[in-house]
C-alpha cells in the first residue's frame, strides 16, 4: 500500500480583492474537488461552477468545500482562506488552527496594498515560514513580464523587511480567473519559467510537530472533579509531556508531579503538541492555578517577563499611541494589559528601513519596535525562541488596534 | 464582503453541566446576523465535554465579537475559544 501522504495546512492571504477565493476555488475545481458542471468548455464553466455555488447557498456544501482537501503528488492540502477584515486578526493569532505554508495574493493591476502589508506581517507573526507568491490577474495587465518583473521586485522588498528570503521563494505568474499557471504551464506566460502552481505546493517542507522545543501549556481553563483532583486544560503548544514529569506553572510558580493526562477521555502517557489535553498536578490546588498560566518542565520553565521589547503593526487605531498607553495583550490564553514604555523605532513597512528613531506617536499602518511593561505578571517568550508563545494581538476599545511579536525580554527573575 | 465560518469552542464550567440544556441555550444566543450551522460535542478529559460550535459570519467589522460576547455569557459556560476562522468561497 502507497505511504500516506503528509498533510499541510495552506493559507491564502493578501488584499481581499486581489482573487484570492477565486484562486480557491480554481484550485479546487481543477483538483476534482467541486465536481464538473455539464458545461460546453473554457473558462465559463469555471465561472458556472462558482455563480452556482454562490447562489445556491448550500450550506452543507460551501461549508465543506472550505474544509475540502485536495492532493499534489507529494502531499495532501487543507486551505485556509484568510478573513480580509482586521477584526479577525485576534483569532488567527490566539485560534488553534496553525498554517504551515502561506500564499500571498498580490494582484498585477492593483500592486502592493496596505492589507498585503498587514498579512506578510501577520503571516511572519503567526511563525509561518513557507511562503508562495501569486502575482494574479496578469490577464489584466495583458500578460506583461515587465508588470511582473516590477511587481516581484516591490513584493520581494516587503517580504525581506519581516525576514523571507526572496531568493528562496516561488512567484508565479497567474489569473486565478483564466486559469493561468494552476496545474500547467500557461500559454499566455511563455516569458515565465519557473513551476507552475501545484509544482510548488510540492516543493514546500513538510511540517514539523515542535517536540523538541521546551514544553509549554498555556492554561486555558482550571477544573475541580471529583475523584481526580484539580485538572487544568490547554493546549499542548511546544514539547512533550509525561506522566511523572516534574510541572511548574508561570506566573504563580507551584508545580508538581504530573499524575494523570488524559485526551478525548482516554488515559495518555505522553502528549504532545496540538494536542488539547486535561492533566492533573500533585499539590497543585484549583486556586493556585488560572486560565493565562503556563505549565512548563521545572528544569525549562516559562519565561516571566518584567519588561519586554516587541516588533508591531497598528491595524486600526481611531488615534494616536503614545507613551503610556495601556491596552489590553492577547497572547496565548492571557490577558493582561501592558504599558507602553518607549517607541523605539519607526519603520516604513514595505522597506523595513528605519524611519524615526524615538517617534513621538504611532498610528495606523505604522510599524515600530517598542519597549512594553506588563502590568502584572505575564508569560511571554522570545519568538525566535519558542514563536508559539511569542506572538500577541493588542485589543482596545473591542477591536484589534495591533498585532506582535515579542523580539526580547527581561525576566523578572 | 464574503463570509467566514468560526469554530468557536466552548468549555463547560464543570463535567455536571447538562449539556443539552447547554446547547437550546447556544442556539438561542446566536445573534440575528449571525447563523448557526452546527453544534458538535468534543471530549476532553475525565468526564469534561466541550461544544465545537459553527456559525458563519460576514467577513466585516466586528468579526464574531457578537457571537463570542453571547456564547460567554451563557451560564454552563466557563469559557470559549475561536479555534478556526476561514472564509467560505
Amino acid at each position: 500500500m502507497a505511504k500516506e501522504k503528509e498533510h499541510m495546512n495552506l493559507a491564502f492571504i493578501g488584499h481581499v480583492d486581489h482573487g484570492k477565493s477565486t484562486l480557491v476555488g480554481h484550485l479546487l475545481l481543477q483538483s476534482g474537488i467541486i465536481a464538473e458542471q455539464q458545461l460546453a468548455k473554457g473558462e465559463d464553466k469555471f465561472r458556472f461552477v462558482m455563480d452556482k455555488l454562490q447562489e445556491e447557498r448550500e450550506r452543507g456544501v460551501t461549508i465543506d468545500l472550505a474544509h475540502a482537501r485536495f492532493d499534489t503528488p507529494k502531499y495532501e492540502f487543507t486551505i485556509v482562506d484568510c478573513p480580509g477584515h482586521r477584526d479577525f486578526v485576534k483569532n488567527m493569532i490566539t485560534g488553534a488552527s496553525q498554517a504551515d505554508a502561506a500564499v500571498l495574493v498580490v494582484a498585477a493591476d492593483d500592486g502592493v496594498m496596505p492589507q498585503t502589508k498587514e498579512h506578510v506581517f501577520l503571516a511572519r507573526t503567526l511563525g509561518i515560514g513557507q511562503l508562495i507568491i501569486s502575482i494574479n490577474k496578469l490577464d489584466l495587465v495583458k500578460y506583461d513580464e515587465e508588470k511582473f518583473n516590477q511587481l516581484k521586485e516591490d513584493v520581494s522588498a516587503l517580504i525581506k523587511t519581516v525576514g523571507y528570503d526572496p531568493s528562496k521563494i516561488d512567484f508565479i505568474p497567474m489569473s486565478a480567473f483564466v486559469g493561468d499557471n494552476i496545474t500547467k504551464a500557461s500559454e499566455n506566460t511563455p516569458w515565465y519559467k519557473g513551476p507552475v502552481f501545484t509544482q510548488s505546493l510540492d516543493k514546500l517542507s513538510a511540517p514539523e510537530k515542535p517536540t523538541d522545543l521546551p514544553l509549554r501549556v498555556p492554561v486555558q481553563d482550571v477544573y475541580s472533579i471529583t475523584g481526580v483532583g484539580t485538572v487544568p486544560v490547554g493546549r499542548v503548544e511546544t514539547g512533550i509531556m509525561k506522566r511523572g514529569d516534574e510541572v511548574i506553572f508561570e506566573p504563580p510558580g507551584v508545580g508538581g508531579e504530573v499524575k494523570s493526562i488524559e485526551m478525548h477521555h482516554e488515559m495518555l502517557e505522553m502528549a504532545e503538541p496540538g494536542d488539547n489535553i486535561g492533566f492533573n498536578v500533585r499539590g497543585v490546588g484549583k486556586n493556585d492555578i488560572r486560565r493565562g498560566d503556563v505549565a512548563g518542565h521545572t528544569d525549562t520553565p516559562p519565561t516571566v517577563a518584567k519588561e519586554f521589547t516587541a516588533q508591531i503593526v497598528v491595524l486600526q487605531h481611531p488615534g494616536a499611541i503614545t507613551v503610556g498607553y495601556t491596552p489590553v495583550f492577547h497572547c496565548h490564553t492571557a490577558q493582561v494589559a501592558c504599558t507602553f514604555m518607549e517607541l523605539q523605532k519607526k519603520m516604513d513597512p514595505a522597506t523595513g528601513e528605519v524611519k524615526e528613531e524615538n517617534p513621538d506617536f504611532l498610528k495606523t499602518g505604522d510599524a515600530a519596535v517598542v519597549k512594553l511593561k506588563p502590568t502584572k505578571p505575564m508569560v511571554i517568550e522570545r519568538i525566535k525562541d519558542i514563536p508559539h508563545m511569542g506572538r500577541f494581538a493588542i485589543r482596545d476599545m473591542a477591536q484589534t488596534v495591533a498585532a506582535g511579536m515579542c523580539i526580547d525580554l527581561v525576566p523578572a527573575k | 464582503m464574503g463570509e467566514v465560518v468560526a469554530t468557536i469552542k466552548l468549555m463547560p464550567k464543570s463535567p455536571e453541566i447538562d449539556i443539552n440544556k447547554t446547547k437550546e441555550k447556544v442556539e438561542r444566543s446566536i445573534p440575528d446576523d449571525a447563523e448557526l450551522y452546527k453544534i458538535e460535542e468534543e471530549p476532553i478529559a475525565f468526564g469534561l465535554v466541550a461544544l465545537k460550535v459553527m456559525v458563519i459570519v460576514g467577513d466585516a467589522e466586528g468579526g464574531t465579537e457578537k457571537v463570542e460576547e453571547n456564547l460567554s455569557n451563557i451560564e454552563e459556560v466557563s469559557n470559549i475559544e475561536v479555534v478556526d476562522i476561514r472564509r467560505l468561497i
